[in-house]
């Protein structure tokens, strides 16, 4: 066992920063989390508290059995990406496998830090919103302190079932990415037919939905049939369902060390039935898969051309890149019409009308700033390879064009194919449609030539690695912080000028044709110095 | 074909210089072979040369051109083959030899000619359109090598090419070498094997802590009865 610990403690320390030897480092580790936590908690209150109310929701068993239902598939979702990212692909098996230990110690010490992992996930994404339902509740007298006291028991039990699930499941996906990873044109038709699967299940549905539930005319039929759904959805879920009465009043608090008891049990089953898989196929996966491509003659290209498809090879045949950068895009179109349409379902004043519009420029900016976070691992992507980049006859304008390029071409084809849906389903006036679009891709421009500025100027370059980058970097968290913000600063000023979108508009394309002049002009600029500064 | 004067490099805030005061020409036609123990700054002179790595000192000239002045038409003639096997792992052998000559302008009947050379000499026919990720060490160092020959360079760096390589993979890599300097070209690497050093180089210099130590011609070696390794244990032991 202490073999499994210390197996355990290597990994913590170089997942987390809780243990570091700097305070600096590890205050800073919690202080994220609390500020995260804290966040997540006021902005779940504040928007769940405005929907009960307007529908007249009442917080009841059914309610709190679908909130149970929903927090565990996010648990589920959370627990299967760290299942298939620390148990079957990472690269420390490679390593801690020829430490003086077994198998089943190193397969003991992984599920122990998953658990962690999923621990800390409940604690810091899940525990805000069950918290804010509870306060709530608590105000409108439908919960008790009991909830509360239920929230935290609750705190180490609630991540164990979908974690075990999530082990389950992470067999058959494994030997799916594998079957993927080796036949790549099949995996590319799949995303494409799974879009296309959810694009015509939106079809269908939202105009139910929008029909159904007309919050603008029929504010309290809505309301009832918000009420009615909940009834019959809760209901059907009999886990959940039957778990909440310990969280309602104490009463069958049985039903918690039930659930305890239930989960440990099929926890270890599942563990002790998939441990001979690991050590399968985390053989197999260190193994080369021998991947055959077309054959295909050479063709002669310009350098800008070579380099441009070469970038969309790159990201067009990894599924971490292609879930990472192209979901986003791929979404847009789909995410704004379903909001457009409940939003504009709605009738309102004029103000109204205004925030309505702002609101389209939100959300279509906030998708379209995400996507460009592509711009800033534009030069650490490269990796090892960027002795490639740096020792090959291009000049470096010529490199920092393709990628931004590159960029502007994926966050463009997204913009356009939202215009052509809203345009074609008459979401808004074609004017309005047309403007958000041009506004959001002008001011991507200047995010594009900002966010690689940062990845150049301080890029994360390893010379014996040349692995796909899989954590955020700072400098893609930098480059989503500022998107949020400027998105929120276009909101702003339509919001403002309500009474003028006409001028909003105006002075969004004035500030985002300056912005990104300026960011162009700098990035030029900086070029050759930052390229020529950069030591790998 | 290369020169370099007065090399001084110092990386980042260290105090040490990684390359100090460095001076070397190599001449076209010769086999050129670099040593030194670990940490002595062969890796930090090849970046410099072939224009990874800033230096603060000195000058490095590539048929006649300044790599400061000229870097575009400088790395037009080198080719360099890195010590960390790092390509772009998702293309096809076929495509990244094609991604390495279209950047170098390469026309697409040279493409077709050099290729199938190699591919011959280092028995790479099988897996050229196999995605890289799927080659063994050995198959990505010589897809490697062919993509820096896609473009006959003038002067081939190579650092410590050899390791990993089974002997088959290493007689090959000699040949093609040895075969590129018969054109006329230059072939510059680092190695820590000596006796291939001893066997396939014209003249080597040897530096220790960044400091140049020596040149020597191997056949003048060879006639005074005197091996290489002898020499470099010396020499390194000072």
């Amino acid at each position: 066992m202490a073999q499994v610990f210390k197996l355990l403690r290597l990994q913590i320390d170089n997942k987390y920063d809780f243990f570091k030897k700097t305070k600096k480092k590890s205050f800073k580790s919690f202080g994220g989390y609390a500020v995260i936590f804290i966040l997540l908690y006021i902005i779940v209150f504040y928007l769940a508290r405005m929907m009960i109310n307007y529908l007249t929701i009442q917080i009841n068993r059914e309610f709190l059995s679908i909130m149970f239902s929903v927090t565990q598939a996010i648990l589920l979702v959370f627990g299967m990406s760290s299942v298939l990212k620390n148990l079957y692909m990472s690269k420390d098996n490679e390593l801690l496998i020829v430490f003086p230990v077994t198998f089943n110690q190193l397969y003991l010490s992984k599920i122990l830090i998953l658990y962690i992992s999923e621990l800390i996930f409940n604690l810091v994404y899940v525990t805000p919103i069950l918290l804010a339902i509870g306060t709530i509740g608590l105000n409108a007298g439908t919960l008790g302190i009991e909830y509360f006291l239920g929230v935290f028991i609750m705190l180490p039990i609630l991540p164990i079932l979908p974690l075990a699930v999530a082990v389950i499941i992470s067999i058959p996906s494994m030997y799916i990415i594998k079957f993927f990873r080796k036949h790549q044109l099949i995996a590319s038709v799949f995303i494409l037919v799974i879009v296309a699967c959810v694009f015509v299940v939106y079809m269908k549905i939202v105009p139910t939905i929008t029909g159904a539930f007309n919050i603008a005319d029929k504010q309290l039929e809505t309301g009832f049939k918000v009420n009615y759904a909940i009834k019959r959805i809760g209901a059907k879920i009999p886990m959940y369902f039957w778990l909440v009465p310990a969280f309602q009043m104490f009463s069958k608090i049985y039903t918690l060390f039930i659930l305890l008891a239930a989960s440990l049990a099929l926890f270890l089953i599942c563990t002790i039935v998939i441990r001979p898989f690991y050590k399968n196929i985390v053989l197999i996966n260190n193994e080369s898969t021998q991947i055959k491509g077309r054959k295909k003659n050479f063709k002669t290209r310009t350098q800008f051309g070579e380099l441009l498809i070469t970038q969309f090879r790159l990201l067009f045949r990894s599924s971490n890149y292609i879930f990472e950068y192209l979901l986003f895009p791929i979404l847009m179109p789909i995410i704004t019409v379903i909001y457009d349409q409940m939003l504009f379902s709605i009738v309102v004043n004029q103000m109204g009308k205004a925030l309505i519009v702002a609101s389209h420029v939100l959300v279509i900016a906030i998708i379209a700033f995400i996507t460009n976070a592509i711009s800033s691992t534009a030069i650490s992507r490269d990796g090892g390879m960027t002795y490639f980049i740096k020792s090959s006859p291009v000049t470096y304008y010529k490199q920092t064009l393709v990628k931004i390029v590159f960029n502007a071409i994926i966050t463009f084809a997204a913009i356009l194919l939202t215009i052509v849906m809203c345009l074609i389903l008459k979401i808004a006036s074609t004017d309005v449609i047309i403007l958000s679009g041009l506004v959001v891709f002008i001011m991507s421009i200047g995010h594009i030539c900002q966010s690689y500025d940062w990845d150049l100027r301080n890029p994360i370059l390893k010379w014996y690695d040349s692995n796909e980058i899989t954590t955020l970097s700072k400098n893609t968290t930098k480059s989503i912080v500022l998107g949020l913000a400027i998105a929120l600063m276009m909101f702003g000023v339509l919001a403002l000028l309500y009474h003028n979108l006409t001028l909003g508009f105006l002075i969004l394309l004035g500030i985002a044709i300056v912005y990104s002049i300026c960011r162009i002009y700098l990035l030029y600029y900086r070029i050759n110095h930052y390229y020529n500064k950069m030591e790998i | 074909m290369l020169k370099v004067t007065n090399l001084t490099k110092t990386y980042g805030n260290s105090d040490r210089k990684s390359v100090d005061n460095l001076s070397l020409e190599l001449k076209p036609g010769e086999v050129f072979g670099f040593l030194g123990p670990n940490g002595a700054g062969k890796s930090t002179t090849i970046k410099s040369v072939v224009g990874i790595l800033p230096y603060e000192q000195g000058t490095i000239e590539i048929c006649g051109l300044d790599v400061k002045k000229n870097p575009i038409e400088c790395k037009k003639n080198i080719g360099y083959v890195p010590d960390n096997h790092a390509l772009f792992e998702r293309l096809t052998g076929r495509e990244y030899v094609n991604h390495v000559a279209n950047l170098y302008n390469v026309p697409k009947e040279k493409m077709e000619e050099i290729s199938s050379y190699y591919l011959k000499l280092f028995q790479l026919e099988h897996a050229f359109d196999n995605q890289i990720s799927s080659y063994s060490h050995g198959m990505k160092q010589k897809i490697c090598v062919i993509g820096v020959l896609i473009h006959e360079p003038k002067l081939w760096i190579l650092d410590e090419p050899l390791t990993g390589l089974d002997p088959q993979s290493v007689y090959q890599l000699k040949q093609a070498m040895r075969n590129h300097a018969l054109k006329g070209n230059t072939v510059f690497f680092s190695s820590h094997i000596l006796d291939v050093v001893e066997n396939l180089c014209d003249r080597v210099c040897i530096i220790k802590k960044g400091q140049l130590q020596g040149v020597f011609d191997l056949q003048e070696l060879k006639e005074t009865n005197q091996s290489l390794e002898k020499l470099f244990m010396n020499i390194i032991e000072e």
